[in-house]
């Protein structure tokens, strides 16, 4: 969905941005987007924030505070899509081993 | 365990949409109330555990969920990426059957989703909810059946039918898909912008994903 909704904006966007940080990913304050995640993904609680507090204002100075609000919560809804597909074993569909290799991900292996 | 304080997002620095809120807000309580499966009491033990594992917190020693459950939920809520079948097929064997595993998974999940949208937003983990007294409904019939995932679902597994198995369980999921992210009809639109681009909710997604190993 990265792809085709990038490619509707017109952006030339680089896949392999998600998983290679020093590639610019060409959409607009993703590298503070980014930041952001990897801020969020590996913060525990509000109390041990310092991390998530640096990466949410660059993200307000950056994009705007309701962008920054709307990206907690887009990456919240990852947060549990991706439990909810691998805990219950969902087949990956086919056409994401072609995406894996523009990712820079190894080939994905059904674990059923 | 609990108190009453009602769910609030106050005293974030960033605007949360008042809809958005709201559905949290009551997906929050609901966690609570007597489900198809577990108890209200049960619910909350499964959320508890589940926070606990994502979060590097003492799991409470609660007796309300047996071992079984108790594992699923801290796999599910911090290392559902490695999961094997085997893992479910240990968990049925320890107890837990498909259909309460389902119900599991959506509080395990939704709990892991507040609370990822809680720290983002820049507010305090909300206190879980009181419990409501009661019996789960057990549904008597269920369309459900074993498909190619690892649970029953209705109709094709695939990422709107993961929980169908459980009807509440799949409704909540569709609910706080649409007000966290998109709808599931508005996914189809490729150009629609919510404050973010979908390019920007896009990249947010698939780095998510590849932090949690999720190849969706």
């Amino acid at each position: 969905m990265l792809r085709v909704s990038a490619q509707t904006a017109g952006i030339p966007v680089d896949l392999r941005s998600v998983t290679d940080r020093a590639i610019d990913s060409n959409i607009p304050a993703g590298a503070q987007l980014l930041d952001f995640v990897d801020a969020l993904i590996h913060t525990h609680s509000a109390n041990d924030s310092g991390t998530i507090e640096t990466t949410r204002q660059a993200l307000i100075e950056t994009a705007g505070a309701d962008r920054a609000a709307r990206a907690a919560l887009v990456i919240a809804n990852f947060e549990m899509m991706n439990r909810i597909l691998d805990a219950t074993g969902v087949p990956v569909p086919n056409r994401m081993g072609e995406i894996t290799s523009e990712l820079g991900l190894p080939a994905y292996t059904q674990r059923h | 365990m609990s108190d009453q304080q009602p769910f609030s997002w106050a005293n974030t620095n960033v605007p949360v949409p008042s809809a958005t809120v709201a559905v949290v807000a009551e997906q929050w309580q609901a966690l609570a109330v007597p489900g198809s499966w577990w108890t209200g009491e049960q619910r909350v033990g499964i959320a508890e555990a589940g926070r606990a594992a994502k979060r590097g917190l003492i799991a409470p020693q609660s007796e309300t969920i047996n071992q079984a459950a108790r594992a699923a939920a801290a796999q599910v809520a911090a290392g559902a990426g490695d999961m094997t079948q085997a893992d479910l097929d240990k968990y049925a064997t320890d107890g837990l059957d498909p259909l309460s595993y389902v119900e599991l998974v959506g509080i395990v999940a939704r709990t892991t989703a507040i609370d990822t949208a809680t720290i983002g937003l820049g507010a305090e983990l909300q206190p879980f909810p009181m419990p409501i007294p009661g019996d789960p409904t057990r549904p008597a019939a269920t369309a459900a059946k074993q498909r190619s995932a690892w649970v029953p679902t209705v109709g094709a597994a695939g990422a709107t039918t993961a929980l169908s198995a459980v009807p509440t369980e799949d409704q909540a999921q569709e609910q706080l898909h649409g007000a966290l992210y998109l709808s599931y009809h508005e996914m189809g639109d490729y150009a629609i912008a919510k404050a973010l681009s979908r390019p920007q909710m896009e990249l947010l997604a698939a780095r998510t994903s590849r932090h949690n190993d999720c190849y969706f």
